[in-house]
């Protein structure tokens, strides 16, 4: 019987059936980005029922019933968001003690999930909304309304860059309080709704993933639109499956990220021994467009290392990723470097 | 694309009704009836109106002597300081040291039905129980506060509504439920307090103006959300047929409760799917900036956004998923 995987996450329903397809793709994933709402529907359609519809709407997609399949739901708390009994109930918790390798961080306008943190974002609508010069005193109160909207609908989705960077910067300042990225883990996967979302602009969703990451360190990133991690660790561990789940096949390799504060002089070195050598000065961040199945020498010196650094590594729909900004400063609140970075990490191309 | 329908007006059917008296009185209906929503089914004595009067109010003296003493209407009840302050009905002076009430005289108090329905249970000199069916509105959000009262509904929906509205349309506010149309100022919400409005139903109003409303116990509805958002004309057509009938404001559970007749056919009971394709001509709602709180037909579909007509201005937009959901009164 074949496994269609359901996870129930904050924002909202990630899905993952398998096709039975030995020559294609294996896996069908699907995106349901809403989430049951209380105040919307009462005490008369609760959360069990909506996720039960989601699941059978999937099934009816692939012309099969939910009988047809072994049903495995992945969600936060410890028992399964739906009426009937799957097949294997795992929380997210669980998913994510179970993952060796890689270093899932879920990251929604409402929380960033990690190994070791759980770090619930705030919604400050009057930090958000002060911002000087941006509003006239008529739109203002405009925007404040269109903000509270989200206490009423909260997998609401900012198309517009303003807004858009203004939920990211208080995702940001929020989590560095608290928590950090720890440098120990070299393998990062961003995950959650906050990047299953087909919405405009997602170079923003770099600056988002180079503004968290505030210790130094060398970090190999990966972006994945369809959540399909906690699916396939799902179905690993449904099947006894010892590997780690194959996360790089579908999710989008963004690059490598040298993060070190300070000056850099760096060396990348190509096939044939032929290599670009270039300094990266303190405070700024430059890309080398390399892609994902290039594999590079890298050697990095700076007066902040205690010595050279010198690491194989592969690029990316970015490439490789060197950011020399002190620890605290963040791309999102300097003009100059968040156009910069807008230019380089524009995947439809004018890169400098 | 699947996405949440947001239906807004739903039936439910054989739901169990509570009409009680505000006091202990008499209940002269029977087990089983049948009943419509003018029936009455009760009465009691009932002070309608209580006044907590200053505490350093001066009672007049015969007040004084017995701690409780009949007013006429514009005789004087004491003085605080040099003022003099009369009685604004007829009532009793009630007071100890601490505490100075003036209370309406006692009248009859009718209990009306207000519902079609039958009969279940009754609660001995208090109230009964009915069952009956209802049409029911939902709202985004609102005040924890459950009311029941006779609907009003104000003519055009689509005016922002001023605070002299409420002047010209409501002759006797107390007690009635308003339906004021999409958006409503926060000052007319305040207004309606001062007046005694029952409760404030409105498409959406600010955060803030239900903020207040909670805070002092007025019963407000939102429909649609914060801002300026639209109600479904569907909604505000059925909110205009049932002006001046008894409706039931339950804010814990998110309703307003509308009570139909048995042989209502014009509303489907809520068992069914809350998550659709979404097809071509679908009704739906827009939760993105410049088209925010504005209802539209879907006129084409892309993998992840849907293109809106919207009959008002006749623009159309291109408008991403999670951003809109789709409307059903059906």
């Amino acid at each position: 019987m074949p496994v269609l995987a359901a996870y129930f996450a904050f924002s909202g329903a990630y899905l993952l059936v398998e096709t039975g397809d030995r020559k294609g793709d294996p896996y069908k994933f699907f995106s349901f980005p809403y989430r049951y709402i209380k105040s919307m529907y009462g005490d008369f359609y609760d959360e069990l029922r909506f996720n039960d519809d989601i699941i059978n709407l999937v099934a009816m997609e692939m012309g099969k019933k939910i009988d047809d399949y072994s049903i495995l739901v992945v969600n936060k708390g410890d028992t399964p968001k739906i009426t009937f009994e799957p097949k294997l109930f795992l929380s997210l918790d669980r998913i994510y003690q179970t993952t060796y390798g890689v270093n899932p961080v879920y990251i929604s306008n409402r929380l960033v999930y990690t190994k070791t943190e759980k770090v619930e974002i705030e919604f400050n609508i009057d930090e958000l909304s002060s911002k000087e010069g941006r509003y006239s005193a008529s739109s203002i109160d405009q925007e404040l309304e269109y903000l509270n909207n989200y206490d009423i609908y909260p997998q609401l989705s900012a198309i517009d860059l303003p807004t858009r960077l203004d939920f990211d910067r208080n995702i940001v300042n929020q989590y560095r309080k608290v928590g950090h990225i720890s440098e120990l883990w070299s393998t990062l996967l961003f995950t959650g709704s906050k990047f299953a979302e087909k919405v405009l602009d997602t170079e923003l969703d770099y600056v988002l993933i180079m503004d968290l990451i505030s210790k130094p360190g060398i970090y190999s990133i990966y972006k994945d639109t369809k959540n399909a991690f906690p699916l396939l660790s799902l179905r690993n561990i449904f099947y006894k499956i010892k590997e780690a789940p194959p996360f790089e096949f579908y999710s989008e390799k963004v690059g490598t990220l040298i993060k070190i504060p300070g000056p850099l002089e760096c060396f990348v070195g190509g096939e044939g021994g032929s290599g670009q050598v270039f300094d990266v000065p303190k405070d700024d961040l430059f890309v080398i467009p390399i892609n994902a199945t290039s594999v590079v020498d890298l050697t990095i010196k700076s007066p902040n290392l205690e010595k050279m650094v010198e690491r194989k590594v592969a690029g990316g729909k970015v490439g490789l990723i060197f950011n020399s900004l002190e620890n605290d400063k963040l791309i999102s609140g300097d003009r100059r470097l968040l156009n910069s970075c807008i230019k380089y990490f524009n995947p439809e191309g004018g890169r400098i | 694309m699947y996405v949440p329908i947001l239906r807004k007006m739903f039936k439910s059917e054989n739901i169990f009704m509570e009409r009680s008296l505000p006091s202990v009185g008499v209940i002269y209906t029977q087990l089983g009836l049948e009943v419509k929503p003018f029936d009455r089914i009760g009465d009691c004595l009932f002070s309608h109106t209580k006044i907590n009067l200053p505490a350093e109010l001066k009672p007049v003296k015969k007040a004084r002597e017995i701690h409780h003493d009949f007013i006429r209407q514009g005789e004087l009840l004491g003085r605080v300081g040099s003022q003099k302050l009369v009685a604004p009905f007829d009532g009793y002076l009630d007071f100890t040291s601490e505490l100075k009430v003036f209370s309406e005289v006692e009248k009859k108090h009718g209990l009306l039905s207000g519902v079609w329905g039958k009969v279940e249970k009754i609660i001995s000199n208090k109230g009964v129980l009915l069952k009956t069916n209802t049409v029911d509105i939902i709202f985004a959000q609102s005040s924890p506060v459950s009311i029941s009262g006779e609907m009003v509904v104000f003519p055009n929906p689509l005016d922002i509504l001023e605070e002299f509205y409420l002047d010209t349309y409501l002759k006797n506010p107390t007690g009635k439920i308003v339906y004021m149309g999409n958006y409503v100022k926060e000052d007319v919400i305040e207004k309606a307090m001062q007046l005694k409005v029952g409760g404030v139903i409105c498409g959406s109003t600010t955060k803030r103006a239900l903020e207040k409303a909670k805070s002092n116990g007025f019963a407000l509805g939102i429909i649609s959300g914060f801002g300026k958002m639209a109600v479904p004309n569907q909604v505000f057509d059925f909110l205009n047929k049932v002006s001046y009938r008894q409706v039931f404001f339950q804010g814990e559970r998110n309703l307003l409760r509308i009570p139909v007749p048995p042989d209502d056919k014009a509303h489907s009971i809520k068992d069914m799917p809350l998550i659709k394709k979404v097809e071509a001509g679908d009704l739906v709602q827009v939760f993105q900036k410049s088209y925010f709180g504005k209802i539209g037909t879907v006129d084409r579909l892309t993998e992840s956004s849907i293109f809106v007509k919207f009959s008002q201005d006749k623009s159309i937009g291109e408008i991403f998923v999670p951003n809109f959901f789709i409307l059903s009164m059906t």
